[in-house]
């Protein structure tokens, strides 16, 4: 039993911790907005991810292991490439400059938040897109930390 | 309404475009390398990480549900 355990121990792990990000999730995304709850419960994974962030040395200016690895994953690319990110992203910033002169609720041009928050009327919704940010800014930590990991070995 | 159409338009337009960068084998840039050119210096690491707590307590601490305006 204890070998089995110790076998799969990263698939456990993997889990128990999905399972536990889950639940902080789902009491997270049920608390009353702008309530110091709600901002204590936004923060606390900010300052995992921080302390995490700052431990795997991803932000020392000693060290250039991150710096190298970031170059590796974004390879080489001609400004050209950029460019349709670009225009997506001032066609973003334009419409929602429009919005928030319209005066950031107005039925015509609605702001990026305000379209947001019709998925915020359901509680899976918030859920779903807790769990998406969780991820959005746990998953190139976490990438960076097992390149760490591998490279050590 | 016609803001809501366009806000749909440009998310589908970035979406797609990530769908072909993914699929192009590097030959386009996706918005994970964009990030990662972003994140080579320290201070577009904490530029990044400063977009994402912002994303994180404006959408989950600051929301309002549209049936409750006033």
């Amino acid at each position: 039993m204890i070998g089995l355990i110790s076998k799969y121990r990263h698939v456990w792990t993997t889990v128990i911790v999905s399972i536990g990000v889950s639940f902080y999730a789902w009491i997270s995304t049920g608390l009353k907005p702008f309530s110091p709850a709600s901002y204590i419960s936004v923060v606390i994974p900010v300052i995992i991810l921080a302390t995490i962030f700052v431990t795997s040395a991803a932000l020392s200016p000693s060290q250039i292991k991150a710096r190298d690895y970031y170059r590796q994953q974004a390879g080489d690319f001609s400004t050209k490439t950029v460019l349709p990110w670009v225009i997506i992203f001032l066609c973003g910033i334009g419409l929602e400059a429009i919005g928030l002169v319209l005066g950031g609720r107005s039925v015509v041009v609605p702001t990026l938040s305000t379209m947001i928050d019709y998925l915020l009327i359901t509680h899976i919704g918030r859920f779903i897109l807790f769990l998406i940010w969780l991820e959005v800014g746990w998953m190139p930590v976490n990438k960076f930390i097992n390149r760490n990991q591998r490279d050590q070995l | 309404m016609i803001g809501s159409i366009l806000w749909l338009g440009i998310i589908g337009l970035a979406l797609g475009w990530e769908i072909i960068c993914r699929l192009s084998h590097n030959r386009f840039l996706s918005i994970g390398r964009l990030g990662s050119f972003i994140a080579i210096r320290i201070p577009g690491r904490i530029a990044l990480f400063a977009i994402w707590i912002f994303i994180g307590i404006h959408v989950f601490s600051r929301y309002t549900i549209p049936t409750t305006w006033p």
